[in-house]
């Protein structure tokens, strides 16, 4: 099921890394921030999100292609989760989803990269 | 039952008889009364809301829903008049409506210079430049001067225009040539500081045209904001309009004493102060003063009773005496700073058994608009007091309860949720829900803390100086809103100081103006207030952030209401979002249908159907305009003009510009 693509030294494998650690950073400041918002008894939604993206960080990271599908299925969830927040508001789904999905158009070379790095 | 209703209709029957009656009884208007609706030429423009009245309603008709699209741009004058460096930390800004009379457009720039302009080419006619001592002065505004016809035997200056300046005086000019009609006043000039005792630089001056009746020009003063608690008098007071002779004071702290201050004395210090510009009926006699907060703002155990009495109130004074016949409070012991920016306005409507009914609307910050009987002061349109929230600061005596203009549709926004927090990306979403449940939000009326309050709306006004204007061929009322949530914080004395948040003039607090960050001296708090910004600079809040709106003031229901103004001009990159924007400045109607308004961060100058809502027009102003356009005829080609300043408001960051523009069809 998993298989790596990662060959060491190829570009691909340091897009991963940077591509990862940036997404790490997101994720931890998510969810620091989601915990102190839950603590004041806000949203559970970036508390959440930021553990689903720790995850989905460390494995794109190690350029394991299962990162990329977690972070598309958080990334679907959060746009139903916007849904259910503001509807079909679109100026208040942009900050909720707009972000998110820039994030969605650089994970997917992952898996071109990993397409072409296939011996 | 039945006796109440019988009751009921003898009462309203006896109420229209006595209507027709007053009606009747009404004397002329006097030949003096020069910005009277009654003899207000159509094709001009003579005062702020072009009349006193204050409706900003043009009876001109050539320009029309069918043809407003092919307007173009007639001419651009540029006054010369810009920020230098250094000024007007406050605001900086070019806010006048000019008024066309005497055959000149006329206005006054940022500086207090007084112009005159040929309406037709837009050619400098004369200037006057009273070069204002600007020592201390931080907020640089003037919303327009005033005319007045002086009576047939006045040896100068029978057409004249009356302008305060910066340093607190009252010049008056002749309109044809722009000198100074030395017999008014002293040598043409009334020394407002006069009477008001110890004056500190840029303390206390008048930003706004007087209004005048009959013979009287009637004025109040801007005081700074929130710097300490015995700043100078707020008194309003009324100067012959040929001599400059001093006619009578209004002080709130001397009732029924109408002089000047006994000698050794001065007018009552720390007392409601009146900024924005004024209203007057002249079959009436009255005047009315919207009037603003005692400083400081945000805390208020100590105010007196007369500033708990007349603070953000309407307050109706006999032109002649300067004697209070009514007054309204619209916001009860007001420590959020919903001080009325808003002329009222006066129109006659439509009422109950074919009455007419004298109202004024007087629009608030808070979003609520007063509908009154003008006459009496008493809610034409049905006003409920509402408990809001309490426990404020340690030692602050709120109100239970605040009026609530519930006959009429309020522009006020719902309360804000959790759910309501925006931000351009999810990491400032997040930061603006966690400041949301840091700070105190009770709703409305949430008084200020050292913890931080949200206050929505906030001091910045869903409706502001633009005031409402109203077209009363169609009954409807055209309101431009903003809705933007402020932080409203105390600040301990012992911290202040520590962080030398002292009064103006004080010298170390210099670099403190415009943050938010105020002394309010002689209170144990200073205050930090700003909109609800994240850490971007974005709002907190999620758009719609400015709408346009028609109100039936028939049946007193939103006729059509939209989404004002994009985010054009104040996105990054200019990315213009449909969102409805923050606007400052008025709007203009027109007998043939048309609303005129720049008002709009985004930069634009539009047109829209007064019946439908429907934008007609638009086009790109050379710089912001933060101010009310007008509409007029020029007396040489009989074509219509309308005219709008651009110059930009610093601290809505808007683009800065000396620019008066004018539009017309083409020949």
């Amino acid at each position: 099921m998993i298989y790596r693509i990662r060959r060491p030294g190829t570009i691909g494998a340091w897009y991963a890394l940077v591509l990862g650690i940036f997404m790490l950073v997101i994720a931890l400041l998510l969810l620091v921030g989601g915990i102190w918002l839950v603590s004041l008894g806000g949203s559970p939604y970036y508390l959440v999100a930021g553990l689903g993206m720790i995850v989905s960080a460390l494995l794109i990271a190690d350029a394991r292609r299962l990162g990329a599908w977690i972070y598309i299925g958080i990334f679907v969830l959060t746009f139903i989760w916007a849904l259910w927040e503001v509807g079909l508001d679109i100026w208040n789904l942009i900050p909720r989803v707009f972000a998110p999905a820039v994030l969605v158009l650089l994970v997917l070379p992952l898996f071109r990269i990993d397409r072409r790095a296939r011996p | 039952m039945k006796r109440t209703i019988f009751l009921m209709a003898t009462a309203g029957i006896a109420v229209a008889g006595g209507a027709v009656l007053a009606q009747q009884a009404i004397a002329p208007v006097p030949d003096t009364e020069t910005a009277a609706p009654s003899t207000t030429p159509a094709g001009e423009w003579r005062a702020f809301g072009r009349t006193a009245y204050g409706d900003r309603f043009s009876p001109l008709s050539q320009i029309t829903p069918d043809n407003v699209d092919k307007l173009k741009l007639a001419w651009t004058y540029r006054t010369g008049d810009v920020r230098k460096p250094g000024e007007g930390k406050s605001a900086y800004a070019f806010e006048a409506t000019p008024i066309m009379a005497a055959g000149s457009v006329a206005f006054c720039t940022p500086h207090g210079v007084v112009i005159a302009i040929d309406p037709e080419t837009g050619k400098e006619r004369w200037r006057f430049d009273p070069n204002a001592n600007t020592k201390g002065v931080d907020h640089y505004a003037c919303r327009g001067v005033s005319y007045y016809e002086a009576p047939a035997n006045t040896p100068e200056c029978a057409k004249r225009i009356l302008s305060p300046t910066l340093d607190g005086r009252l010049i008056a000019l002749d309109a044809t040539n722009g000198h100074l009609c030395r017999s008014f006043g002293v040598n043409g000039m009334v020394n407002l500081l006069d009477g008001l005792g110890h004056v500190g630089p840029g303390y206390a001056y008048t930003t706004s045209p007087p209004v005048i009746i009959g013979r009287n020009a009637v004025l109040g003063g801007w005081v700074y904001d929130n710097q300490y608690n015995d700043e100078p008098s707020g008194v309003v007071r009324a100067y012959d309009a040929v001599t400059g002779k001093f006619a009578w004071a209004w002080d709130a702290g001397r009732p029924g004493d109408h002089g000047p201050p006994p000698p050794g004395k001065t007018f009552t210090r720390d007392t409601p102060n009146a900024w924005t510009v004024f209203s007057a009926d002249p079959q009436l006699g009255l005047v009315y003063v919207p009037t603003g907060n005692a400083p400081p703002d945000f805390y208020g155990p100590n105010r007196t009773a007369a500033q708990d009495e007349y603070n953000s109130s309407i307050v109706a004074l006999d032109a002649k005496t300067g004697d209070v016949r009514w007054h309204f409070q619209t916001t009860h012991h007001d420590v959020w700073d919903f001080d009325i920016g808003s002329q009222p306005v006066l129109v006659d409507v439509p009422g109950q058994y074919g009455v007419v009914s004298k109202a004024l609307l007087a629009p608030t910050k808070r979003g609520e608009i007063f509908m009154l009987d003008r006459t009496n002061g008493r809610p034409l349109a049905a006003v409920e007091e509402r408990p809001v929230p309490q426990n404020g600061a340690p030692g602050e005596r709120l109100s239970p309860t605040q009026p609530f203009s519930v006959g009429l549709p309020s522009m006020a926004p719902s309360r804000l949720t959790e759910k309501n927090m925006w931000g351009a990306t999810p990491l400032d979403q997040l930061w603006c829900r966690i400041q949301y449940h840091r700070y105190r939000y009770d709703g409305q009326f949430t008084p200020p803390t050292v913890q931080g309050s949200i206050t929505y709306p906030g001091s910045f006004g869903v409706i502001d100086w633009g005031s409402v204007s109203v077209d009363p061929v169609r009954s409807l009322m055209i309101v431009n809103s903003s809705w933007m949530p402020y932080i409203d914080q105390l600040i301990p004395r012992k911290k202040a100081d520590q962080r030398d948040i002292l009064p103006h003039g004080s010298g170390k607090e210099s670099s403190k103006v415009n943050t938010g960050l105020a002394a309010s001296g002689g209170t144990p708090y200073a205050s930090y207030v700003r909109p609800f910004l994240s850490f971007l600079g974005f709002p907190c809040h999620g758009p719609p952030w400015g709408h346009l709106t028609a109100v039936d003031l028939k049946t007193h229901k939103i006729a059509w209401r939209k989404r004002f103004g994009t985010t054009g001009g104040v996105a990054p990159l200019g990315i213009a979002l449909p969102t409805g924007i923050f606007s400052l400045g008025g709007s203009m109607v027109t007998q043939s249908g048309l609303t005129f308004i720049g008002a709009a961060v985004d930069g634009k100058f539009r047109a829209f159907n007064t019946a439908t809502g429907k934008m007609l027009w638009s086009t790109d102003l050379p710089a912001g305009g933060q101010a009310g356009p007008m509409t007029y005829i020029s007396p040489k080609s009989g074509r219509q003009f309308v005219v709008i300043a651009a110059g930009g408001h610093s601290a809505l960051k808007t683009k800065a510009g000396d620019y008066v523009v004018a539009y017309a069809l083409p020949r």
